[in-house]
């Protein structure tokens, strides 16, 4: 795990260790995003989240966004870890880590990858609120399952 | 009685050879994965399809036969063996085909 820069875990995420992966002599700035569980959603309150990944999968999609980064804007080093599990409010659940010789392609590259987890890395959340739980399908929140399935009007589509 | 006996004894003994590992027609396998608000509906996390090939789109209509109520499966993304694929890819024996719910990380 010592080196591995994407990987999956169900500890608790250290950005600490993710920014020394990317650090080098050549860069001038490490540039690092953390994702973490917010209470509150559209006044809606939220207890805590549990998250879910194809574990083998998001890894592979991980690497491949970290390869895309590189391609994208030269002489970048990128490390990301997402974590699985129950997290409480507060916690990191996503740590991106690019370094660059200049700040703005590290600032550029963390913003575009936490925008391509959203769309190819097979993670999942499930909201646990005060009164119920349910499967996050996309960050819009145009396809969450309320009560983790489908309701009345989907059935009869 | 003695005659069927050896028959029995026949039989039994070819299944116990290579069941499912002959590479005769027939004894493909595929895995089949699902995950997150899809796996709350089909109740399990894993089945296998015994079937030597199949384009995506039939796997994903044999899910739909096996757990009609897996509406999710109708908007899930496919994968197999850990890379996206197209409804009219082929899936063969031994791969692993993943159903993917619209993804909620980050």
């Amino acid at each position: 795990m010592e080196n591995k820069r994407y990987y999956i875990t169900d500890s608790p995420l250290n950005p600490l260790e993710l920014q020394q992966l990317v650090t080098k002599p050549e860069a001038g700035a490490v540039n690092c995003f953390i994702g973490t569980v917010r209470e509150f959603t559209k006044g809606r309150r939220t207890l805590y989240l549990t998250y879910e990944a194809y574990e083998k999968m998001a890894e592979k999609k991980l690497a491949q966004i970290g390869s895309e980064i590189q391609e994208k804007w030269e002489e970048t080093e990128c490390a990301i870890a997402h974590r699985t599990g129950r997290l409480d409010i507060s916690e990191a659940a996503v740590v991106i880590a690019v370094s660059s010789p200049h700040r703005q392609a590290a600032m550029e590259a963390s913003s575009y990858a936490i925008e391509r987890i959203k769309e190819i890395v097979p993670i999942w959340k499930k909201e646990q609120w005060e009164d119920g739980t349910a499967w996050i399908g996309d960050q819009l929140e145009k396809n969450r399952y309320p009560r983790g399935g489908p309701g009345k009007e989907e059935l009869e589509e | 009685m003695g005659r069927w006996d050896g028959l029995d004894r026949r039989s039994t003994g070819e299944e116990s050879i290579s069941p499912g590992r002959t590479g005769k027609r027939g004894a493909g396998r595929m895995k089949i994965l699902f995950f997150a608000g899809l796996k709350d509906q089909t109740g399990t996390e894993e089945v296998v399809w015994e079937k030597d090939e199949a384009t995506v789109g039939e796997v994903r209509e044999y899910v739909l036969s096996l757990f009609p109520h897996a509406y999710t499966v109708k908007q899930a993304m496919a994968a197999v063996n850990e890379e996206f694929v197209q409804e009219t890819d082929t899936v063969h024996a031994d791969d692993t085909v993943a159903f993917l719910p619209p993804v909620s990380g980050g």
